[in-house]
């Protein structure tokens, strides 16, 4: 099955009606996205800054990372929730947008490298390099946000 | 007011706004990205100081820790929306999700602005949930819902936008 036919039968399914015929789901769910985003994004950078030394003083790294580990599964459960509900909202606008479709291909490596690099500096493992994994996963993260705001142009 | 929303459009960086057609997107971007410091901070705060999570952190050494990054994060969103503000000076002044923004934003400052007043010297020694007073519990949990509503409005301002 190809894209577009994927996109008109979930045009055609009883949810995306049910989303279309409905004011208040997208923008609720655009709010939820939204904050998701803030929680993913703000986890990564306060991530870079506790390993750069820059928030707090002496903080443990593994241990901040612990300690937001339970917020930032939340978070990505409801930002692919989310996202799941607005791409079904309008399929056959989103799915061709190619801003959407790089955005999809590029959250299952950032998500997969963000939580491998997490759970190597929980571990406090000495090769994992703090400082670069962290600034890593927040530069992947911004590229992810920047490609979502740009689906309203592409 | 409409003699002054029609000179911050003809003003220099709103001219820049208008032809440069990245400029918005990417100014956009910035400003997601500042408010995601300013909400993550605030719903750590808050939560902290509620007695919901982060029970293994002393409150007062957290909020002082991540003060700066809320700041930063809130200089940062200020400044992008001047200025995405000033791509349509009157479409937003008319917007109403974008006046409730606003409205919503002053309380939130005013709610920390009494919070700093309040409790400023004495956070620092707020070691267990205990020891943190229910009035200042009040102003967290009243925090989260002005930083929610600031959020929900912020996204609805697309939705009633004209011209």
């Amino acid at each position: 099955m190809s894209i577009d036919t994927f996109a008109s039968w979930l045009d055609q399914t009883p949810l995306s009606e049910a989303l279309k015929n409905s004011a208040l789901i997208i923008p609720a769910a655009q709010s939820v996205h939204i904050l998701s985003v803030a929680i993913i994004v703000s986890d990564a950078a306060l991530a870079l800054l506790v390993a750069l030394g820059l928030a707090g003083a002496d903080w443990p790294l593994a241990r901040w990372i612990g300690a937001t580990g339970r917020r930032l599964g939340w978070a990505l459960g409801a930002l692919l929730a989310t996202g799941t509900l607005l791409v079904a909202a309008e399929p056959t606008r989103e799915l061709p947008n190619a801003a959407l479709r790089l955005k999809i291909a590029l959250l299952v490596p950032v998500i997969a490298y963000a939580l491998w690099q997490r759970r190597r500096l929980a571990r406090a493992e000495p090769a994992a390099a703090p400082r670069i994994a962290t600034a890593v996963s927040l530069a992947l993260w911004v590229v992810v946000v920047g490609l979502g705001r740009w689906i309203a142009y592409a | 007011m409409t003699g002054l929303l029609a000179w911050l459009a003809q003003t220099a960086p709103a001219q820049w706004l208008a032809h440069n057609p990245l400029a918005f997107p990417l100014l956009e971007t910035v400003h997601v990205l500042a408010i995601s410091l300013v909400l993550g901070t605030a719903t750590i705060f808050d939560i902290r100081l509620l007695g919901l999570g982060w029970q293994g952190w002393p409150a007062g050494p957290l909020l002082t820790g991540l003060r700066k990054v809320a700041l930063a994060g809130f200089a940062g969103a200020l400044a992008s929306g001047a200025l995405l503000f000033l791509s349509q000076p009157e479409s937003y002044a008319q917007n109403l999700p974008f006046r409730a923004k606003l409205a919503l934003l002053a309380l939130a400052g005013l709610n920390l602005a009494l919070f700093e007043g309040r409790y400023g010297r004495q956070q620092a020694s707020w070691q267990h949930s205990a020891s943190v007073p229910a009035g200042a519990r009040v102003q967290a949990g009243l925090s989260l819902g002005l930083w929610g509503a600031v959020l929900v409005a912020g996204r609805l301002i697309g939705f009633f936008l004209q011209g």
